[in-house]
């Protein structure tokens, strides 16, 4: 005796597999649902004209909701829209008639008629609120409605078509829910919030059985080339690039190996972390192009509003040959997930073993202002997401010099990266000169040096420890008659 | 979207019919034409279209006015072979051919000229010869 196989459709729809845990289980009866405007026709659209072919076509029936004719106007504008599927694989029915009667049992027969004509693999049902509206208009029973949901998916479940009610429901917490939520095998919610100037597209799978779903709610977007959504960044399986056990990276900066204890260990996230205009950008430059100058690859996120002109000469050689990757950022929706899909898609494809955002914080400008909040735990995530590519990542992050306080990071981010590097401006004998130390590197002995450093034509210079003054990180250090000492330090696992 | 050859009601006329037969013609391919495009945009949605084609061919069909005034959906297509029987054979072939120009242009406009082709397939689009624009009132 062999249990029941459910064949997964994928979906057409980048990212949504994934939430729904591994693809769109066949014959299954789903609810596609939200407020007007946020994408269910589209979301149902994409997933027909993915999905429809000669041997599965689609039924697409059309009630009281979105005028058909400004339905197909609008979809057409979608690159997924396929004109040459319509009447082959893909066939629109209009109900408008029949759900205006408010009689139930004659939109029952109708859609069953034309299942039984078309044999469709695919039904979808837009919108399945006008059908339950004009149900009730004419005074039918809960009941009623009860057994038109439970007739119609047994009947498209028995006629192994898999499919789709989209509907205008206001919440999926309802404490009085509407019964095609019990009926339904699969419930996706679409929402949009608006806050300040960003619009937020997101989607929550609430109920799919059979599927491990991904929990929550994940942001997707809408463009020419229709919906993407971008679940928490997968964790890969095995690392992008594969190099020896215990092996470092060299930063491109002169003497700073040492300071770290002989480089960077590889698959390490580190933090650097300095004021406005001290050098975070030049290292995170150094660190590329010294990859490059080594054969590996990289990709840059970088979310400062000159890049190009911060990069370097170099840096901007490197991404013209395609050896250093650039991901978009310039919208200001973004959310840490998206990013990080973005990231590790840039990652696999250039097999890059480098990784720079730069910075974080302008990465928390450029986010929509719902997802500021959530910035540390999603930047935990993305920084575990990133880690298992094997890439070894630098980010920049601004940090306001405070004198009276040591401090490493912002937004607490210093337990997400593995080592830390510090810049700060102290004056000296009336110059305002910087200083740099390494913090932390995770399970390796570093120096405990506090170094002057210099940014000439040819990048960072470091110089030497100030050895005679004191109350450096104070910002105004004063000179003492003893020699300071220096040594190595070790950070704890 | 371009007709590809004669259909059936202008091959009518060439073979010398009257304007009752054009007119029945006429109306049957406007019925087989609202049986594909209601399934899909509903009656509603064909009835706004074909009331717009009315509205723009009236202005060179005066005739079609009371075809446009008809207010029940359903008998729409019986008015219109009402009031083309009433004409000329040659009038009766231009107004209608005017009338299914605005229909297939008004639906190039709103789905695009590969949807539409792609649900009407060859249907009759414009009036064929030189004629039909002689006969305009």
């Amino acid at each position: 005796m062999t249990k029941a196989t459910i064949n997964r459709l994928a979906t057409g729809v980048p990212g949504l597999d994934e939430v729904l845990g591994g693809g769109l289980p066949e014959f299954s009866f789903n609810l596609i649902a939200g407020a007007p405007g946020c994408g269910k026709t589209t979301l149902a659209h994409q997933i027909m004209f993915a999905l429809a072919t000669s041997e599965r076509p689609a039924l697409y029936f059309t009630v009281l909701g979105e005028p058909p004719l400004k339905m197909l106007r609008y979809q057409q504008q979608f690159d997924f829209f396929d004109s040459r599927k319509i009447t082959q694989s893909i066939h629109f029915v209009n109900l408008a008639d029949d759900a205006s009667s408010g009689d139930l049992a004659k939109v029952l027969a109708r859609i069953i008629a034309e299942v039984q004509k078309h044999a469709p693999a695919l039904v979808f049902v837009d919108s399945f609120r006008s059908v339950v509206l004009a149900g009730k208009a004419e005074g039918s029973s809960y009941l009623g409605l009860q057994q038109f949901i439970q007739q119609l998916g047994v009947t498209m479940t028995s006629w192994q078509a898999t499919t789709f009610l989209l509907g205008e429901y206001s919440d999926a917490r309802d404490p009085n829910p509407n019964p095609v939520f019990t009926v339904a095998d699969g419930l996706i919610w679409l929402r949009q919030s608006v806050e300040r100037n960003s619009v937020v597209r997101q989607m929550e799978v609430t109920k799919m059985r059979g599927l491990p779903t991904l929990p929550g709610l994940h942001t997707f977007r809408i463009d020419a080339a229709g919906i993407e959504v971008f679940a928490p960044p997968a964790l890969e399986a095995r690392p992008v690039t594969q190099f020896p056990p215990s092996s470092r990276v060299a930063m491109g900066v002169p003497g700073l190996d040492a300071m770290m204890g002989g480089g960077l260990p590889r698959g390490y996230s580190l933090l650097i972390a300095g004021p406005s205009g001290s050098g975070k950008s030049i290292m995170a430059a150094a660190f590329l192009a010294e990859g490059a100058r080594q054969g590996e690859t990289g990709v840059i996120a970088a979310f400062e509003q000159r890049a190009n002109k911060s990069r370097g000469q170099i840096i901007a050689d490197l991404i013209d040959n395609g050896r250093i990757g650039v991901v978009d950022t310039r919208t200001s929706t973004l959310s840490v997930d998206e990013i990080s899909r973005v990231l590790i898609a840039e990652i696999v494809r250039l097999k890059a073993s480098r990784v720079v955002i730069d910075s974080l914080s302008g990465f928390e400008l450029v986010l929509a202002p719902a997802f500021r909040a959530d910035f540390r735990e999603s930047l935990a995530r993305m920084v575990a997401a990133l880690a298992r590519t094997g890439a070894t990542v630098l980010m920049t992050s601004e940090l306001e010099d405070r004198y009276s306080e040591l401090r490493f990071s912002p937004y607490g981010t210093a337990f997400l990266t593995d080592a830390i590097v510090v810049q700060r401006y102290v004056e000296i004998d009336s110059r305002l000169e910087r200083v740099m130390a390494v913090v932390k590197v995770r399970a390796s002995a570093h120096s405990n040096e506090l170094r002057l450093f210099s940014i000439t034509d040819t990048g960072i210079q470091l110089g030497e420890m100030l050895q005679d003054r004191e109350g450096l990180l104070g910002g105004r250090p004063s000179r003492h008659g003893r020699e300071g000492e220096h040594g190595t330090a070790s950070s704890p696992k | 979207m371009q007709s590809e050859g004669l259909p059936a009601f202008a091959r009518l006329a060439a073979d010398g019919a009257d304007a009752a037969d054009i007119a029945k013609e006429a109306a049957a391919t406007w019925r087989d034409m609202h049986g594909i495009l209601a399934a899909i945009i509903g009656e509603t949605g064909v009835a706004a279209v074909f009331r717009r084609s009315l509205y723009l061919a009236q202005a060179d069909f005066a005739w079609l006015a009371p075809v446009y005034k008809t207010s029940a959906p359903a008998d729409l297509f019986a008015s219109l072979q009402s009031e083309l029987a009433k004409q000329s054979s040659l009038q009766a072939l231009a107004g209608n051919g005017e009338l299914l120009h605005h229909f297939i242009t008004i639906l190039n406009t709103l789905i695009g000229e590969s949807l539409v082709q792609r649900l009407l397939g060859s249907a009759p689009d414009q009036p064929s010869g030189p004629d039909a624009a002689q006969e305009r009132k």
